[in-house]
């Protein structure tokens, strides 16, 4: 199953940098299991309607942080992680997202308690 | 296999072209190269130069000082070899009128040796001309759509596109995208479009040309230009913000002590944060897309 | 070699049509306008005159192909075009030299290939250069050469055509070698495909979208070359708020520069009288074929006799003032009432104002034409008859203009009538009075129409037919939906695009 991924053109994120962001997204999730295939570059460029050299910016980037690899000649896979950098990855990816909810918390004046208890609460009401 | 790979030279040079008509001076001092493979968006506003440099690298317009060369070749001496590669669609070309488009077609495939009936059938479908049609009795539209198929059917390495899709419908707009992809994928040609249709370009350029009052502006990958203009918002509940930003990378600013709306040109990551702190406010990044780049990109000369 | 986009591109029917039509014209021109005589005309008018009007109806179709955008691309065009102007010259010269071995026997064939195939070739040195306000040199150029050789030095052609036939051929060897070197010259690729051209064989058949297209292309070049590569917008704040100078905005729209106006009442003054003369001298030569000459025919047209009986009986003294005033008028209604739409920014009824004044000023400027074209004609006749000038043709032509005058703002009007009914019907109310009326006042000699009192019993008319018109110009802007008709015959004189 490829990789399900959908591209604003038009929020000023470059492409590739969308692509990246979503397939390390779906592997920290697990959507994309380790050793999944990627698509190849033709193919996906078909499917997004972009610029081939757009998803190869994406792939070698991707192979270089080190989230894809090569194997048995050309393919790309997932490529299989220890627990403790996948670990890392996952909490990379909530920290992005909590930086800018601490940077409302800031503007809004909310006190660091208060923040951090709505947080909590919020964790508890996706978990029921 | 892949043409781009045997030539070794990028498809298309600007040395120092100067381009004069009359009093005016549509070109002035231009370098540019478009190395084989890229896909250039070419920027500017009406009368910037863009028209000129397309025609400069298709040989029609030959420059009043400096050398192009497309293929390699100055743009005085293209002849078939060159010609055969070279793939052009004019914002107002001028075709056979009393032709139907079907005769049009036909002759002018007499004259490449690469004609792709397969593409030609193909995209006559995906841009929905008649072909029995004449040229005389088409709309401005359909005239359009005759002259990329003229300028595209003998897959070309090197296509030019001036306002290729100026009036054309969204629809066949996308097809037409969806075609040159394709293009690209297949042939791995090189493309230089100038278009006012940002939202178009934005899918399938990788490099962009900003050109403005005859002079080059921009030369850099699309990807490092989106993630170098943004728009930061500051935001100080104690009114802390300066009436003005000195920093020499801000490109306008509007807002009062407590808000401040800022476009910027920068590669530095860390700036936001500093400028943030700096002022003792809390700041959102936003990056900026074509459209709203493209005042910043073709008036960052004048600005200067 | 495929030659099958050539014959697309050529269009052989109607080259050859146009090829056979041209030539008898060319023949018939040399033996009654020139006296050219028995064996000389025939070898001229093909082996000279006609194998260079063939030559460029068969350039024709390749300059129009070169004179479009696409052409600086398409690899190896000139060389391609050439090479298939070489056929269609090569192929033609047998024809013609085949023709010539019949008609012309006392020439020998060497000289008969060799005149042919220099007249076929020349033709593709015409760069089609245009110049500022659409002046073009070609083909005026032209017609002056071959009228130099028609007039002074058929003889002498014929002559060393007959004496020395392979030297003819060896002369035209160069000219055949320059004309195909240079007319097909890659350096003027790029100026060509710049400056759109349209030949015969596309404008031929009054195609409408193909003559308001090249229009717009011949326009929108001219505006080009005026501004430096600009357009012009007309706004009021630029032109003012006077008729008349939303007038002068529209004889700039539709003429460009003033030469081209001047241009087309120059061609009209002197082709005006040629054909004038051409058809009452047809006419005699169809009634009397024994005893009918040009000479005699302009001996009538001065002479102005007093015609008894029959008017119609005596074409050659009234056909070519009847000829004259009938073009002119005819040229002039067709000009002021096809006037294209353009989307000033002006209301309806300034537009139907400023049409109306344009309209005006285009039958008095062809009335102006006619009088110059009948003295030219006057003039031309003395010449060749050496008879001495006399004012009578000129009155009776007066006195037929004037008539024309009343009559020309109701026809005008005529093509505004919606329906095909309507515009028969009032085309018969109108032609009934009128064309009677003509003949009598260009036949009696009566001079009333141009005395004063006759001026003062026309003023009336005038003024009445004048309202008329007014009234449905008005009517018609007021109504009519802008911006989409073209005119149709100004657009071959002014474009230049007939060959």
């Amino acid at each position: 199953m490829p990789p399900l991924l959908v591209i604003d053109h038009h929020n000023g994120v470059p492409a590739y940098r969308q692509i990246m962001d979503q397939i390390k997204l779906q592997i920290a999730t697990g959507v994309l299991a380790a050793g999944a295939e990627m698509p190849s570059t033709r193919t996906l460029s078909a499917d997004l309607a972009l610029n081939p050299m757009t998803i190869s910016k994406a792939y070698s980037l991707l192979e270089h942080d080190g989230a894809l690899e090569r194997r048995r000649g050309q393919t790309l896979v997932v490529r299989a992680v220890k627990d403790a950098e996948g670990r890392s990855a996952r909490l990379e990816l909530l920290r992005t997202q909590f930086a800018a909810a601490a940077s409302l918390a800031r503007q809004l004046d909310i006190p660091k308690d208060e923040a951090i208890r709505i947080f909590k609460a919020s964790l508890d009401e996706t978990q029921s | 296999m892949n043409p781009t790979a045997s030539s070794p030279c990028p498809p298309f040079v600007a040395r120092q072209i100067t381009k004069r008509y009359d009093q005016h001076v549509a070109l002035k001092d231009f370098s540019l190269e478009v190395p084989a493979g890229r896909v250039v968006g070419l920027l500017g506003r009406n009368g910037a130069g863009k028209t000129t440099l397309l025609n400069i690298a298709a040989g029609l317009v030959l420059p009043t000082s400096g050398e192009s060369f497309t293929f390699g070749i100055p743009g005085a001496n293209l002849d078939s070899p060159q010609l055969t590669r070279l793939g052009v669609v004019q914002q107002e070309g001028r075709c056979i009128e009393w032709m139907t488009v079907r005769q049009h077609l036909d002759f002018n495939a007499s004259f490449y040796p690469g004609w792709d009936r397969e593409l030609e059938k193909r995209l006559v479908a995906a841009l929905e001309v008649d072909p029995a049609r004449k040229i005389v009795q088409l709309s401005t539209g359909d005239r359009q759509k005759v002259n990329i198929l003229l300028g595209v059917c003998h897959r070309p390495e090197l296509l030019l596109l001036d306002e290729p899709m100026s009036a054309l419908d969204p629809i066949v707009r996308a097809r037409l995208l969806d075609q040159l992809l394709e293009r690209l994928r297949e042939d791995g040609c090189t493309v230089v479009i100038s278009s006012h249709i940002l939202d178009d370009v934005e899918k399938i350029v990788d490099w962009i040309v900003g050109i403005d009052q005859g002079e080059l502006v921009e030369d850099r990958a699309f990807d490092e230009l989106q993630e170098s203009y943004a728009e930061w918002t500051l935001i100080s509940p104690h009114g802390s913000l300066p009436a003005s930003f000195s920093e020499p990378y801000i490109l306008s600013h509007q807002g009062d002590e407590r808000q401040a709306l800022l476009r910027v040109h920068t590669r530095d990551a860390g700036a936001a944060g500093r400028l943030a702190a700096s002022v003792q406010a809390e700041i959102r990044v936003r990056p900026l897309n074509l459209e709203e780049m493209f005042p910043l990109i073709t008036s960052s000369r004048r600005k200067a | 070699m495929k030659l099958h986009p050539y014959l697309r591109v050529l269009r052989p029917v109607r080259t050859l049509a146009l090829s056979v039509v041209y030539i008898l014209f060319v023949w018939s021109w040399l033996r009654t306008f020139f006296r050219v005589p028995a064996p000389v005309d025939r070898f001229l008018a093909i082996a000279l005159v006609g194998s260079t009007l063939h030559g460029s109806l068969l350039i024709g179709p390749l300059h129009e192909v070169m004179h479009r955008s696409f052409a600086a691309f398409l690899p190896g065009l000139h060389r391609r075009l050439a090479r298939w102007h070489a056929w269609g010259v090569g192929v033609s010269a047998l024809i013609f030299t085949a023709v010539l071995a019949f008609v012309s026997m006392e020439v020998p064939l060497p000289a008969s290939l060799g005149l042919v195939l220099a007249s076929l070739s020349l033709p593709a040195l015409n760069q089609r250069r245009r110049f500022r306000g659409g002046l073009r040199l070609w083909h005026p150029g032209m017609m002056a050469l071959g009228g130099l050789i028609a007039a002074f030095a058929p003889m002498a052609v014929h002559r060393a055509c007959t004496g020395a036939p392979w030297l003819v051929l060896a002369l035209s060897a160069p000219i055949v070698y320059l004309s195909f070197r240079y007319g097909f010259d890659r350096r003027l690729t790029r100026r060509r495909a710049l400056e759109p051209v349209f030949c015969i064989q596309t404008t031929i058949l009054f195609n409408q979208r193909i003559i308001s297209e090249a229009r717009s292309q011949m326009l929108a070049l001219t505006q080009k070359q005026a501004k430096g590569g600009r357009g012009r917008d007309w706004t009021v704040k630029s032109v003012g708020g006077s008729t008349w100078a939303w007038l002068r905005v529209q004889f700039h729209v539709l003429f460009g520069r003033s030469t081209v106006f001047y241009q087309v009442v120059a061609v009209q003054a002197l082709l005006y009288p040629l054909l004038a003369l051409l058809f009452p001298y047809l006419m005699e030569k169809a009634t009397h074929p024994d005893t009918a000459t040009l000479a005699g025919v302009l001996r009538q047209f001065l002479d102005n006799p007093p015609v008894s009986g029959n008017p119609m009986g005596s074409f050659a003294s009234i056909g070519p003032v009847l000829m004259l005033s009938g073009l002119t008028m005819f040229y002039a209604v067709l000009v002021a009432s096809a006037v294209p739409h353009r989307k000033f920014p002006i209301s309806r009824e300034r537009m139907a104002r400023v049409q109306f004044a344009y309209a005006i000023l285009v039958v008095a400027a062809n009335f102006a034409i006619a009088i110059l074209g009948a003295s030219v004609l006057v003039l031309g006749a003395c010449v060749l008859t050496g008879l001495p000038p006399g004012l009578g043709p000129l009155t009776r032509m007066l006195a037929v203009l004037m008539v024309l005058m009343a009559a020309t703002p109701l026809i005008m009007i005529i093509s505004l009538f919606k329906r095909a009914l309507w515009r028969i019907v009032v085309s018969i109310l109108l032609a009934v009075p009128t064309i009677p009326l003509c003949i009598y006042v260009a036949t009696s000699g009566n001079s009333f129409a141009v005395s004063p009192l006759g001026l003062i019993a026309f003023l009336p008319v005038w003024i009445l037919s004048a309202w008329c018109g007014w009234r449905a110009f008005l009517r018609h802007y007021r109504t009519a939906d802008l911006g989409t008709q073209t005119s149709i015959l100004l657009v071959a004189a002014q474009s230049g695009c007939g060959n």
